[in-house]
């Protein structure tokens, strides 16, 4: 059963320490205890994972109350991690038995742990250590030698194992096989003997992998990047989001005499629960590349001249002064990339069509680049359990949005949402799925068309009608596209699209996840239609917990289109063309906004090339890398009169630039992402910035000074008020009002 | 006013105090051609010491750095290798920097270290030009390699 979205759940009276409470019912008693503070110590337990009871840690003694009055106690202590809370349960933490148990389990553990705590990794911040101080014998008895197993076993790529500290917990093994689905690690051997390992011992590869070296409540999974760079009394850690995909997952950033060594997940039961991926654990080290940008640049020739900020802000002037005579602000033009702040895009924007009055700016690379009105994504995580089927389209989901892959897994684990996906090659979906279409790359329109024309066959006329108003049309449009076609076009066998469909036209709400295959098409302007189509046909843009999501790619991608860096929107989806919205914001500005809507990327790829944009901005992005046509980005770029490129390090859009302007990446300054779920969250400085770097929405904010003679905001958090004065949706998303968990908009 | 009793006398006992110290043996001496012995157990400039076989004691761990009350210490550590070793076991002190400018030699870190590597020892010569000199690194606090009986043989 899909967990239901907005259940109220039933309370049960207990008692811990002698507290009554009300606790949701079969709530683990591990986990109500920490309502009263009642600490418990545990180590196999994980909150986001199913208990087993393996370690013995959290022993309680529990009774339960009679129906006279009296409490009935059970003859031994329990495991507070395997019982669910019940009617007239009482618990009790902290007695003369427990407090004996608890120091019995931690001299057992002791045993066969080595004492090798100053060189180990987890030293200092090790819940076997912990534990052992608070709770465990103050010397030992154990006088006899200690088993010797192998040290720094490199069991992948990021994730060393220290088998002679392991305490057969059972957290790694069960999050291989419960959260990420791989299942690679397991039990090898009995006993004594017993390890965590790899079958056949082969190395141990996954996304996910980094996580089970944070779940490991002693050091025997550490970390090969981090060994032996800090100890934790050695670092700052500071708040922040991941930048590396859209999934928004908060991070903690550590950092050790500027520079950040390593990100730990931050807890958000919102979005990541507490785990990470690989890639935004692991490979999130641009921030401190060599080829930083450290201070601005111009070209001279072949050569670059360095320069100061007041110089390089004086050169843009110049330029457009002369511009600004001969063809105004058609012939300037910007392009905004993913991993900028939402007040840095903010700003840009701003700039772009207050100062150089010009609508031609984009944020988009992929070939879908049309004029959208309203967000392209409908749900949010908590969706993916409270739908009855997901439908991932076009996305190889582990790769492209890891937490939302973790998430559907979930979902399907432990509430039994049905998955369907289809992709063109074999992923990490299909491991759950009901049902898999490999269909041949290149053919989802087909693909989609001849679902529709099943699902119009399936589904009872006047629902059909009712859902989409224009049915006969579309009957009409579809007439042949039949399943024999469709498998002809696709490869995908007539029997799997039936029941697929079936599938699809039983489920009382379906959640489509549409990715790069869709959003990247040759024809993705009508693959996204057909995907718009079948969302109506099948009533679900209706629904709460079902509904279209293109899902973005870039950290803030999402944000980008939330904060109008699109050529036809203004901050808040409002239209350019629209009169009265334009005169909000120009009340606001105090300066007219240019009213035709302007060019999307590749028009002014192509502006460029013709000589028409003579002054193309380029800020945190790099198109040659990103757009679907590198040559198209090169040849623009090559032929554009000044190009300005901002970034955090030399790109290879940025060997291009005519003027480059160095700037703070995510762990050098305070700002807000906004995530594929529309969720806005906040990120602080880790670290100071290297160099001369600024923070993207400074560099605009100094040149609006420096155009428009108005007065600049002095933080991020101002920009954020000033959004959120003209966009109602962010009005939540003030600074002092953004909680720990971030706020969603709209 | 009683001559003897007033003015002999006090200036007699003075004088006798005077003498009794003149006589004991004197504390002064002439440094720095002169210098005085240490107590044992004086903290002064920090020494990071060797096993016998010459591997380095320190293992990097940085409890040292964790127990210091200003912070004055900097650990950096990294891997032995079996072709490049520096201390027993799997982790050493690739950088291990005092600022001693900013040292309150309390001896904490003594207390904190796991394998006895660092102590405070009698080098109380600490004077010098430049606030970088003060650094110590980890090249200046080690204890110099043992030197060997045959080749100490081999010198006589």
């Amino acid at each position: 059963m899909p967990k239901p979205k907005h259940a109220e759940p039933k309370l049960v009276n207990i008692e811990i320490n002698g507290v009554p409470l009300q606790v949701p019912e079969g709530e683990l008693l591990v986990e109500a205890a920490k309502r009263v503070q009642a600490d418990i110590p545990i180590f196999c337990y994980h909150k986001y994972m199913a208990p087993v009871g393996m370690c013995r840690m959290c022993l309680v003694e529990v009774g339960y109350k009679q129906p006279d009055g009296s409490v009935r106690k059970m003859p031994k202590p329990q495991a507070s991690c395997t019982l669910p809370c019940t009617e007239g349960l009482v618990a009790w933490t902290e007695t003369e038995q427990i407090i004996k148990d608890r120091r019995a389990v931690l001299e057992f553990l002791l045993i066969n742990h080595p004492l090798d705590c100053p060189i180990c990794d987890r030293g200092g911040e090790c819940p076997l250590q912990n534990n052992t101080q608070f709770y465990g014998p103050s010397t030992s008895r154990y006088i006899e030698i200690k088993r010797h197993l192998p040290k720094a076993f490199p069991l992948s790529k990021y994730v060393a194992l220290d088998l002679e500290r392991c305490i057969q917990c059972g957290r790694c093994v069960r999050f291989t096989e419960e959260v990420s689905g791989d299942a690679q690690l397991a039990f090898l051997f009995r006993g004594a003997q017993t390890q965590p390992h790899t079958f056949q011992l082969t190395e141990f590869t996954s996304r996910f992998s980094g996580n089970v070296i944070e779940i490991c409540p002693v050091g025997a999974l550490t970390s090969r990047a981090y060994r032996f760079r800090a100890r934790p009394w050695d670092i700052t850690t500071q708040k922040t989001v991941c930048t590396m995909c859209s999934n928004g997952c908060t991070l903690y950033a550590d950092s050790r005499s500027g520079k950040v060594v390593r990100f730990n997940a931050r807890e958000n039961p919102e979005v990541n629960e507490t785990w990470t991926c690989d890639r935004g654990k692991f490979e999130q080290t641009y921030m401190h590349a060599p080829d930083r940008i450290l201070q601005p640049m111009a070209r001279r020739g072949k050569e670059w001249e360095p320069l100061s900020w007041g110089d390089a802000y004086e050169l843009i002037l110049q330029r457009w002064g002369a511009l600004s005579q001969q063809a105004g602000g058609r012939a300037v033009a910007g392009l905004a990339g993913h991993r900028l702040s939402n007040e840095s895009l903010y700003m840009l924007q701003k700039l772009l069509r207050g100062a150089f009055q010009t609508n031609h700016i984009d944020h988009r690379f992929t070939r879908y680049q049309g004029a959208l009105i309203e967000p392209p994504v409908q749900n949010e995580y908590r969706d993916l359990e409270a739908a009855s089927l997901v439908f991932v389209f076009g996305s190889d989901l582990a790769d492209e949005q890891p937490m939302v892959f973790l998430r559907t897994r979930k979902a399907n684990r432990r509430y039994g949402v049905a998955c369907i996906v289809a992709y063109p090659l074999e992923n990490a979906v299909e491991e759950f799925a009901a049902h898999s279409l490999r269909y041949r790359a290149g053919s989802e329109d087909a693909l989609l068309k001849g679902l529709l024309y099943t699902l119009l066959d399936m589904l009872p006329a006047e629902q059909a009608q009712a859902n989409l108003p224009d049915a006969a049309w579309l009957r009409a449009r579809l007439a042949d596209c039949t399943p024999a076609w469709t498998q002809d076009q696709t490869g995908v066998p007539t029997e799997t699209l039936l029941a697929v469909a079936r599938q699809i036209a039983d489920a009382p709400s379906m959640l489509i996840l549409a990715g790069e295959k869709a959003c990247d098409h040759p024809r993705a302007e009508e693959v996204i239609e057909l995907l718009h189509t079948l969302n109506r046909l099948t009533g679900n843009q209706a629904r709460e917990e079902g509904g279209l999501n293109l899902m973005p790619t870039g950290a803030n991608q999402q944000g980008a289109l939330e904060l109008g860096v699109a050529p036809h929107l203004l901050p808040g989806y409002a239209p350019v063309g629209d009169a009265a919205a334009r005169e909000r914001f120009e009340q606001a500005w105090r300066v007219p906004i240019p009213r035709e809507a302007g060019l999307s990327t590749d028009g002014i790829l192509q502006a460029c090339l013709q000589g028409e944009v003579q002054m193309l901005y380029v800020a945190g992005a790099d198109p040659v890398r990103e757009h679907y046509e590198p040559s198209l980005a090169e040849r623009a770029l090559r032929a554009c009169e000044f190009v300005i490129v901002q970034d955090v390090r030399m790109t290879e859009t940025a060997r291009y630039a005519d003027l480059l302007l160095p700037t703070c990446p995510f762990t050098e300054y305070e700002g807000t992402f906004t995530s594929w779920e529309r969720r806005v969250q906040r990120f602080w400085q880790a670290h100071p910035p290297q160099g001369e770097a600024k923070a993207d929405w400074q560099v605009f904010a100094e040149l609006w000074l420096r155009m428009q003679r108005q007065a600049p905001p002095f933080n991020a958090g101002e920009v954020m008020r000033e959004i959120a004065a003209l966009v109602p949706a962010f009005e939540p998303c003030r600074y002092d009002a953004l909680g720990e968990y971030g706020a969603r908009l709209g | 006013m009683n001559i003897i009793r007033d003015v002999i006398k006090p200036i007699s006992k003075g004088l006798t105090i005077t003498m009794r110290h003149f006589l004991e043996p004197k504390d002064t001496v002439s440094y720095p051609e002169q210098r005085k012995e240490q107590f044992a157990r004086t903290r002064w400039r920090h020494v990071l010491l060797r096993y016998e076989n010459g591997l380095e004691r320190c293992i990097g761990c940085s409890l040292c750095a964790g127990a210091c009350p200003v912070r004055c210490i900097y650990v950096e550590a990294a891997e032995n290798t079996d072709e490049e070793r520096y201390s027993p076991g799997e982790r050493y002190a690739k950088r291990y920097e005092i600022n001693l400018l900013r040292c309150i030699y309390c001896g904490y870190c003594q207390d904190a270290c796991p394998t006895g590597a660092i102590v405070l020892r009698e080098d109380y010569e600490l004077a010098d030009y430049t606030r970088e000199s003060f650094i110590a690194t980890k090249e200046m606090l080690l204890e110099p390699l043992p030197v060997r009986d045959e080749v100490a043989e081999a010198v006589k």
